[in-house]
């Protein structure tokens, strides 16, 4: 029981570590680019596009950054938890968390084709 | 600016405190009242969504309320139910998806403002206090605000499992994150505590989102000036509520989010009358 229990938390410090700095890393590139963009007057507003950054200004590459970190944050905390539990023989929630990391591999597959 | 700030602050605050990822707020806000195009809005929607539930994690991490292993598990039919509903999206009218929608969130909502009362949470959580000693898998244990331990045992994961999957399919043909229907199922048709089901439900609709949000990313309807404003506010409204959630009674959650339920289906019905919205 206690050994779930210490499970259980060290899950929790998992989700938790990875949330704050995902968090933290996203707020700051997307408040810094925002910042500069007001204080650049930068007129420029497309799309986002992770894959061409230097093609934008500065402002915008900043936000696109902070918003590709703040969507990855989840994924990372499956993969995190994932790794946890085939560290530790949780072999079924192993598979589980591989099951939701190749079904959201499986959305990226059929988008890009 | 401020504006795009103001209605990240209202709709992570709402989702925070209710297990929903602030989507309902948002895409109203953006198409109806600031006048951007539908796509821009579900895109800044499901960020948001990413954002709230980040945000309400760390938070409800410390208090024990979110069920990981619960969470992970029901992600599995959710996920594939999310991919299933944007491949359907492209054939089958919104409108009418969004108007069946709007009469099954009415229904929830009355069952859930009329069922779940203090009583029933209360009885639940003595229940599972004498429950057997050998813990399921699924277990979740957190301390209530009286520093009271409350242990659970999910029940009927098949029934879960299923709604979850409708919850995922309604997410990627909508759009949101589902955790209106995911909060009511875990609470009612899995004996989880509505505080246990929202903070898991949080969890959830971020992994959720993903799937989506990748479809909006690569088709470049995701709008940096539009959803980083947004997605700030939302961190600053989620933060905000989550920390104000464990001092709230579970009959105020469950009224909130009955409350919300209602507003998702007046929303829904509108938009399914107006389709241009859609289009």
């Amino acid at each position: 029981m206690n050994d779930r229990r210490s499970h259980e938390h060290m899950e929790r410090i998992i989700v938790k570590t990875i949330y704050t700095y995902g968090l933290v890393l996203s707020m700051t590139s997307m408040t810094a680019g925002l910042l500069l963009k007001f204080i650049t007057h930068d007129p420029s507003s497309g799309p986002a596009d992770l894959v061409h950054l230097g093609a934008g200004s500065i402002p915008d590459a900043l936000m696109v950054v902070g918003i590709g970190i703040l969507a990855a944050t989840p994924l990372v905390n499956v993969v995190a938890l994932m790794q946890h539990w085939a560290r530790h023989r949780n072999l079924r929630m192993a598979a589980v968390a591989a099951t939701v990391t190749l079904t959201l591999a499986v959305a990226v597959i059929l988008e890009r084709s | 600016m401020a504006l795009l700030v103001g209605t990240g602050v209202v709709a992570g605050g709402l989702g925070a405190l209710v297990g929903i990822g602030g989507g309902i707020v948002v895409v109203p806000v953006l198409v109806v009242g600031l006048g951007y195009d539908i796509r821009t809005a579900v895109a800044t929607s499901l960020i948001a969504v990413v954002a709230t539930s980040a945000a309400a994690g760390i938070a409800y991490a410390d208090s024990g309320l979110t069920n990981i292993r619960l969470g992970l598990a029901l992600e599995v039919p959710t996920t594939i139910g999310g991919i299933a509903g944007g491949l359907v999206a492209v054939s089958v009218a919104p409108s009418a998806i969004a108007g069946l929608f709007s009469m099954v969130m009415v229904v929830v909502s009355v069952l859930m403002w009329r069922h779940l009362d203090t009583h029933d949470l209360l009885s639940h959580d003595a229940n599972s206090m004498s429950s057997p000693i050998r813990p399921s898998l699924l277990r979740g244990t957190y301390f209530d605000r009286t520093s009271r331990s409350v242990a659970y045992d999910p029940q009927r994961l098949g029934l879960g499992a299923s709604i979850s999957a409708i919850a995922g399919m309604l997410s990627g043909l909508l759009g949101v994150g589902g955790g209106f229907i995911k909060v009511p199922a875990m609470a009612m048709g899995m004996g989880v505590p509505v505080k246990a089901a929202a903070a898991t439900s949080n969890f959830m609709v971020g992994i959720t989102a993903i799937a989506s949000l990748v479809i909006y990313f690569a088709r470049g309807y995701v709008q940096p000036i539009v959803a980083v404003p947004v997605s700030i506010g939302i961190v600053l409204g989620a933060l905000a509520a989550s920390h104000a959630t464990p001092r709230l009674s579970a009959v105020r959650v469950q009224r909130l989010l009955a409350l919300i339920l209602l507003l998702v289906a007046i929303q829904m019905a509108l938009e399914a009358l107006g389709g241009e919205v859609y289009e």
